[in-house]
C-alpha cells in the first residue's frame, strides 16, 4: 500500500522535534528589531504574570520566522522572511533584546539558537540571552470567519475624535474600551472616562457591531496603519475575538465585557449661552493660565461677557492673572469651572477651526463641538466652585 | 479566613508544587479570585474575556487537580467580574438631568400642572378622564381627545398630564409636539432625508401629545405618517393625547382611518369656563403672580371676562394700574377700570361696517371694490374674509350679510364660509391673518 505523501508532512509537523539546538539563522537586523519591538508592546505588563505572557515566542519553519506575543487579551502575530530553511520554538525577553538590537547598525546579524539561550552576533559583538520556557505558550485561538474590509479613514479621521476620553484606569473594564452601538442606519461610538464623553455618530458604512472595544489596542492599530486604503478585519462572535491584518501582522484583541454606562442621559437636551470662538486662541489663553491653575487643582474658570470669555485660574487672593478670549456669547452670562486638561485635550483633537460651547448650568455638562463637525459631541462635566 | 479563601489557598499550594510557578495557567489562577463555593461547584471570577477564554478549555484539567490533590469533585465555572474597588463616582456618569430639564426635553411648560388647575362642572369630565390617564398611561383612554374654544385648558390639561407622567418617571419618554410643528418637522425631515431619525424620535415615545391636531387635516403625507406614529405608539403601548378646536367629526379633509382611531379612544368637550370657575382661575393666577385681589372684584373681573386669556390679560393691566398706589386690587379699582372700557364693552357688538372697514385696511383694497362686481383675486379673497368674519364675528344671518356686500344671493356666502374655514384649516399663516383682523377688530372698537 502506497502511503500518500501528505501523511508524512502530518507526522513531519506533528511530532517535529522543536529543541532543535546549535542552529544559525542570518536575518535582517533592522526587520527583526522592528516586529520584535511590535510584539513587545502585546505582552503582559503585569511582573506577577508568567514568563510565557511577558515574552515573545519565535517559531522558525522553512524560510520564515513567526513571532507571537500575548497578554492573553490580546494576541500579535508577525513574520520576518529568511534566506535559509530553519526549524525551532524559543520565548524570549523582549525589552533586553531590543535595547541590544538598538544599539547594532543595520545590516545582518546571525542568531545562534542553543538549549537554555539565544546567542545574537554581529561582526564581534555578541550578546547571550537566556530562554523562557516555550512549552505552554497561548498561541492565538484560530479563526474561521470572513474576512470584512474597512476603510482606513476610520481609524484616520474618526477614531482619534474620541480615543483620547476613554478611561485609563483598570478599575472600570468598561470604561477602559470604545462602545460601538448599532442603530437603525447608524452607529454611534462613545468613550468616556466618568469625566468627560465623546459621541460620533456614523453613517451606518461602520462594519461593526455593538460591542465594546479596548482603547489601547484600537490606538495601537490605529498607529500601525500606513497608507493603504481598506483594512481587513474580522469578528468571531464565539471567541468574542476582534482580528486585524495589517499586511503580514495580524492583531487581536478580546471584547471588554460588561455593561456600559447609560450615557445618553447625559448629553444635555438644552442650553441657555451659546459660546462661539476662534479654537487656536482658546487653546492658547487656556495654556497660559493653566500655568497658575496647576497650583489649584488644574481648575480654571470661564466667565462670559457681552464680548467674550474671561479664563482665570481659581485663585484664592491673586486676581491679577487672566486671559481674554474674543468670542461670540449668546444668551445668558454663566461662570463655569473646568480642568484645564480636558478643555486642552479636546482642543488638541478637534480638527476645526472654531469651536462651539453650549452652557445650561455651571453644575450641569457642558457640550462641545466644533463647526462643521456636526456628527461629533464632547461633553465635559464642570467643577463645582463655591461662590 | 473564610473557608471559600482557605480552599482556594490550599488548593494554590498544591497546584504550586506540581505545576512550575512560572507557569501561565498558575500565575493566571492566582491573580483570579473564587467568589462562591457550594457542595457542588466552585465559581472563580476573573478580569476579562482573555482570561475565562484561556481557562474554560482547561476547566477538565483544573477539576481533576482538585480531585487528586483535594479530594473533592468539584465542578468548576469562570465568570467575568472586574474587582470593583470603592471610588468615588465619576461626576458625569452619575449626573441626574433636574426634572426641570426634562420638562424642556419634552416640549412642556412649567407653569402647566394638576395643582394650578381649576375644576368646575365644564371641565370636569376631561380632567377626570386626564387624571385616569395618569394612573393608566396607553390603557385607560387611548387616545384621549380633548377639544374646545380657545382658553378653556385644552393644553393645560394635557401638559399636566405629561408632567405628572413625567415626575413619577423620569426614565419615560415624553414629548408635546404643537400640530403644525410636527408637521414641519416632518416636511423639514423629508427634504434633509432623515425620516428615519424622524421616526425614531417619535414612534418610540411613552407619551405623545399634539396639540391643535386639526392642523394636520388635508395633508396627505402627514396625515399618512401621523397614522403610522399612532399605530406604533399605541401598539408599543404607549399612551396619546390630541387637542382640538372642535371634534374629529367636524374636522374636514381628515382621512377616515384617523377619524376612527381618534373615536377608538375617549372624545371629551371643554366647554367655556363658567363664572364660578373664571373666578377660581383668576384666584389661582393672582396667586401666582403674587398679587391681592378683593374676592369681590374677583367676582366682577370673571363676569366680565371672556375666556382664561382674557382673565389674565385683565388682571394684569389692573395690577399695573394699583401699582404704587394700593396693595390690593379692591372693587373700586375693578369699577373704575370697566366703567373707563365701559364704551369698549358695550362695543364688543361689533357691526359690519367694522368688519369690511378692517379687512379693507388689512388688505389694502377700497370698500366700493368690496362691495362692487369686481371677480379678480384681489378682491375675492378680502371679500370673502369679510363675509366669513361678518357672519362669525357679528352673526348676522347669511341674506343680511349677502345684502351687506351687495350680493345677490345667500349662497355666495355660504361658499365664502366654507372657503374660509377650510383655508383656515389648512393654511397656518392665512390663520395667523385671519387672527390679526379679528384682534384688530377688537382693538379699534
Amino acid at each position: 500500500m502506497k502511503i500518500p505523501t501528505w501523511f508524512y508532512t502530518l507526522i513531519h509537523t506533528t511530532y517535529y522535534d522543536y529543541n532543535y539546538i546549535n542552529m544559525k539563522i542570518t536575518v535582517n537586523k533592522d526587520a527583526f528589531l522592528e516586529k520584535l519591538n511590535l510584539a513587545s508592546r502585546f505582552t503582559s505588563s503585569k511582573l506577577s504574570s508568567s514568563t510565557s505572557l511577558q515574552g515573545v515566542l519565535l517559531k522558525g519553519e522553512k524560510k520564515q520566522i513567526d513571532l507571537f506575543s500575548t497578554n492573553l487579551n490580546y494576541y500579535y502575530h508577525g513574520l520576518i522572511i529568511i534566506e535559509e530553511g530553519n526549524n525551532f520554538q524559543i520565548v524570549i525577553e523582549p525589552k533586553k533584546v531590543g535595547e541590544f538590537l538598538s544599539l547594532l547598525s543595520s545590516g545582518k546579524i546571525e542568531l545562534d539558537v542553543k538549549e537554555k539561550s539565544i546567542i545574537i552576533t554581529q561582526g564581534k559583538t555578541k550578546g547571550e540571552f537566556a530562554l523562557f520556557s516555550s512549552e505552554e505558550f497561548p498561541f492565538p485561538p484560530p479563526s474561521s470567519s470572513l474576512k470584512q474590509k474597512i476603510k482606513t479613514d476610520f481609524f484616520k479621521k474618526n477614531l482619534p475624535l474620541l480615543l483620547f476620553s476613554a478611561s485609563t484606569d483598570e478599575t472600570r473594564p468598561v470604561l477602559a474600551g470604545v462602545n460601538f452601538v448599532s442603530k437603525d442606519e447608524s452607529t454611534q461610538i462613545v468613550t468616556t472616562d466618568g469625566f468627560r464623553l465623546s459621541l460620533l455618530n456614523l453613517k451606518k458604512e461602520t462594519p461593526f457591531s455593538s460591542m465594546i472595544v479596548p482603547s489601547g489596542f484600537l490606538s495601537e492599530v490605529t498607529r500601525l496603519i500606513g497608507d493603504e486604503e481598506e483594512v481587513s478585519f474580522n469578528f468571531h462572535e464565539e471567541e468574542k475575538l476582534l482580528i486585524f491584518y495589517l499586511g503580514k501582522d495580524e492583531l487581536y484583541t478580546r471584547l471588554i465585557d460588561g455593561e456600559y454606562p447609560p450615557y445618553e442621559k447625559v448629553v444635555p437636551a438644552e442650553k441657555k449661552t451659546t459660546i462661539t470662538t476662534d479654537k487656536e486662541e482658546f487653546l492658547r489663553n487656556v495654556k497660559l493660565i493653566s500655568v497658575f491653575a496647576r497650583e489649584f487643582s488644574n481648575i480654571i474658570i470661564l466667565e462670559t461677557n457681552k464680548d467674550g470669555l474671561k479664563i482665570s485660574p481659581k485663585t484664592g487672593d491673586n486676581e491679577d492673572s487672566v486671559a481674554f478670549q474674543e468670542a461670540d456669547v449668546v444668551g445668558d452670562s454663566q461662570k463655569i469651572a473646568f480642568n484645564y486638561k480636558f478643555l486642552i485635550d479636546f482642543l488638541i483633537n478637534i480638527p476645526a477651526k472654531k469651536i462651539i460651547i453650549e452652557l445650561l448650568r455651571s453644575d450641569a455638562p457642558v457640550v462641545f463641538r466644533g463647526e462643521k463637525i456636526d456628527d461629533l459631541l464632547h461633553i465635559i462635566m464642570p467643577v463645582r466652585i463655591q461662590e | 479566613m473564610s473557608l471559600l479563601g482557605s480552599f482556594w489557598n490550599q488548593f494554590l499550594t498544591k497546584l504550586e508544587e506540581v505545576q512550575d510557578k512560572k507557569s501561565v495557567l498558575y500565575s493566571i489562577l492566582k491573580q483570579a479570585r473564587p467568589i462562591e463555593l457550594t457542595e457542588e461547584k466552585i465559581i472563580i471570577a476573573c478580569d476579562s474575556y482573555g482570561i475565562k477564554k484561556f481557562l474554560d478549555p482547561k476547566t477538565g484539567e483544573i477539576e481533576d487537580y482538585i480531585y487528586k490533590n483535594l479530594g473533592r469533585r468539584l465542578a468548576v465555572e469562570f465568570v467575568i467580574a472586574p474587582l470593583q474597588k470603592k471610588r468615588a463616582a465619576p461626576p458625569l456618569l452619575t449626573f441626574e438631568p433636574a426634572v426641570e430639564d426634562l420638562f424642556v426635553k419634552a416640549g412642556l411648560n412649567k407653569k402647566y400642572s394638576f395643582e394650578n388647575f381649576a375644576v368646575s362642572s365644564t371641565n370636569q369630565v376631561a380632567y377626570a378622564a386626564s387624571q385616569a390617564v395618569v394612573k393608566n398611561p396607553g390603557h385607560a383612554y387611548n387616545p384621549l381627545f380633548l377639544y374646545g374654544g380657545v382658553g378653556v385648558g385644552k393644553t393645560h390639561l394635557a401638559q399636566a398630564v405629561a408632567k405628572k407622567i413625567l415626575e413619577d418617571d423620569r426614565d419615560k419618554r415624553v414629548y408635546f409636539c404643537p400640530g403644525d410643528s410636527f408637521t414641519n418637522e416632518l416636511i423639514e425631515a423629508i427634504r434633509d432625508k432623515t425620516t428615519p431619525r424622524f421616526r425614531r424620535r417619535y414612534r418610540y415615545l411613552n407619551l405623545l401629545i399634539i396639540d391643535d391636531i386639526q392642523f394636520i387635516a388635508g395633508k396627505t403625507h402627514i396625515q399618512e405618517e401621523f397614522f403610522h406614529t399612532f399605530n406604533s405608539i399605541a401598539s408599543a403601548g404607549g399612551q396619546i393625547i390630541l387637542t382640538s378646536d372642535r371634534p374629529p367629526t367636524e374636522i374636514k379633509n381628515l382621512e377616515d382611518r384617523l377619524r376612527s382611531r381618534f373615536a377608538g379612544g375617549l372624545i371629551v368637550d371643554i366647554q367655556e369656563p363658567d363664572f364660578e370657575l373664571k373666578t377660581a382661575i383668576l384666584l389661582i393666577k393672582a396667586k401666582e403672580k403674587n398679587i391681592n385681589i378683593d374676592m369681590e372684584a374677583a367676582k366682577v373681573i370673571a363676569e366680565r371676562s371672556l375666556d382664561s386669556r382674557a382673565l389674565e390679560g385683565t388682571l394684569l393691566s389692573l395690577y399695573a394700574k394699583i401699582l404704587g398706589n394700593k396693595d390690593q386690587i379692591d372693587l373700586e379699582t375693578v369699577d373704575e377700570y370697566f366703567s373707563k372700557n365701559k364704551d369698549g364693552n358695550k362695543a364688543r357688538k361689533i357691526n359690519p361696517n367694522d368688519v369690511i372697514k378692517a379687512v379693507c385696511t388689512y388688505y389694502n383694497v377700497k370698500q366700493s371694490h368690496l362691495r362692487g362686481p369686481e371677480r379678480n383675486v384681489r378682491i375675492v379673497l378680502p371679500r370673502q374674509i369679510a363675509m366669513y368674519l361678518i357672519r362669525r364675528q357679528v352673526g348676522l344671518k347669511l341674506m343680511e350679510t349677502a345684502e351687506y356686500l351687495r350680493r345677490k344671493d345667500h349662497t355666495t356666502v355660504l361658499h365664502a364660509e366654507e372657503k374660509i374655514s377650510s383655508l383656515l384649516m389648512k393654511d397656518q399663516n392665512f390663520k395667523k391673518e385671519i387672527d390679526a383682523i379679528i384682534q384688530s377688530l377688537s382693538l379699534s372698537t
